[in-house]
């Protein structure tokens, strides 16, 4: 890849310089970061192939066009919600998109901040224990395979009979109920 | 414990992203051990990569490579014109630059004229 050499560089850093010299080489380099994701994203919604590589290049041109007159603070979100908006719109037939997305996608938080600022927390083990205790037995199971033996989506089908589709949705939800009961009890310190 | 450190990880969220070589080599299905835990953990957590997966599954995986050199090509483009493009307007912003040109031109105009006239 040509540019392996911006590897150590952020998102954030990349922006930043971008919003300093207005050089649309950096908006290239974080672009390409995302290339494959944003083919797979269009992909799945629009189910064609070559559909889907044009909505990408209109991802291309709408992030080089928006980011010229608006900050956008987690490039990461909001290039999946300029995709996900045009893939929607495109499936709804010719609409008027262009206000709607710049409304919709400048709210956009960055989830995992919130998930990084959680981490800083360090749950006691006997909390950890107790909350597992307290998932269903199916989720409990899927959670203690995947994360704590470290099993992959194929051997846990395999050892349970679930589904792949079941498993990927125990290990979600188990993950998300074990930090919602773990925030609750941090609440109740 | 070493399970211990382990149940205290399950919130942890990883820092770095999947980077292509590694979605690729998943598609492909060339992972396994903690590369292939590492990416499906990622999975989990991140709804965009969970997306795309899903699509990318549908597409042939020995043309995705194929693909994305295609898309980064018209990229390269893109950005190329849009500097360009600017570049215009810049030269529109500078009004003396103008009216150099403009004199430059009234004097090539005046030149003519006098040599015209009295040679």
């Amino acid at each position: 890849m040509p540019n392996n050499r911006y590897q150590h560089i952020t998102d954030a850093e990349l922006l930043n310089q971008f919003y300093a010299d207005h050089d649309n080489a950096w908006l290239g380099i974080l672009l390409e970061r995302y290339t494959l994701l944003l083919l797979g994203v269009c992909m799945k919604y629009l189910k064609n192939e070559e559909e889907a590589k044009d909505a990408v290049q209109h991802v291309f041109l709408k992030s080089i066009t928006e980011l010229q007159k608006y900050k956008v603070e987690y490039f990461k979100s909001w290039v999946y919600m300029v995709a996900k908006n045009h893939c929607l719109m495109k499936l709804r037939g010719k609409g008027r998109w262009h206000k709607e997305i710049n409304e919709t996608v400048m709210k956009t938080v960055d989830e995992t901040v919130d998930k990084k600022e959680y981490v800083a927390h360090d749950h006691s083990l006997q909390q950890m224990e107790l909350a597992l205790e307290k998932l269903n037995p199916e989720q409990r199971q899927c959670v203690m395979l995947f994360y704590l033996e470290k099993k992959s989506y194929q051997e846990i089908t395999e050892a349970t009979g679930f589904t792949l589709l079941q498993v990927k949705s125990y290990i979600q939800n188990g993950k998300r109920n074990l930090k919602i009961m773990l925030e609750r009890s941090h609440a109740h310190e | 414990m070493h399970m211990s450190k382990e149940l205290n990880n399950i919130l942890n969220n990883r820092e770095k992203p999947i980077d292509q070589q590694a979605l690729l080599d998943y598609l492909n299905n060339q992972l396994a051990g903690a590369e292939l835990h590492d990416v499906e953990k990622a999975l989990v957590d991140d709804p965009f990569l969970h997306d795309a997966v899903e699509g990318l599954q549908q597409m042939s995986p020995i043309q995705l490579q194929h693909h994305v050199d295609n898309l980064h090509r018209d990229l390269q483009k893109q950005v190329a014109r849009k500097k360009t493009r600017k570049n215009k307007r810049r030269f529109k912003d500078q009004p003396w630059l103008y009216l150099a040109v403009m004199v430059f031109l009234l004097l090539v105009v005046i030149c003519y004229w006098v040599m015209h006239r009295y040679m």
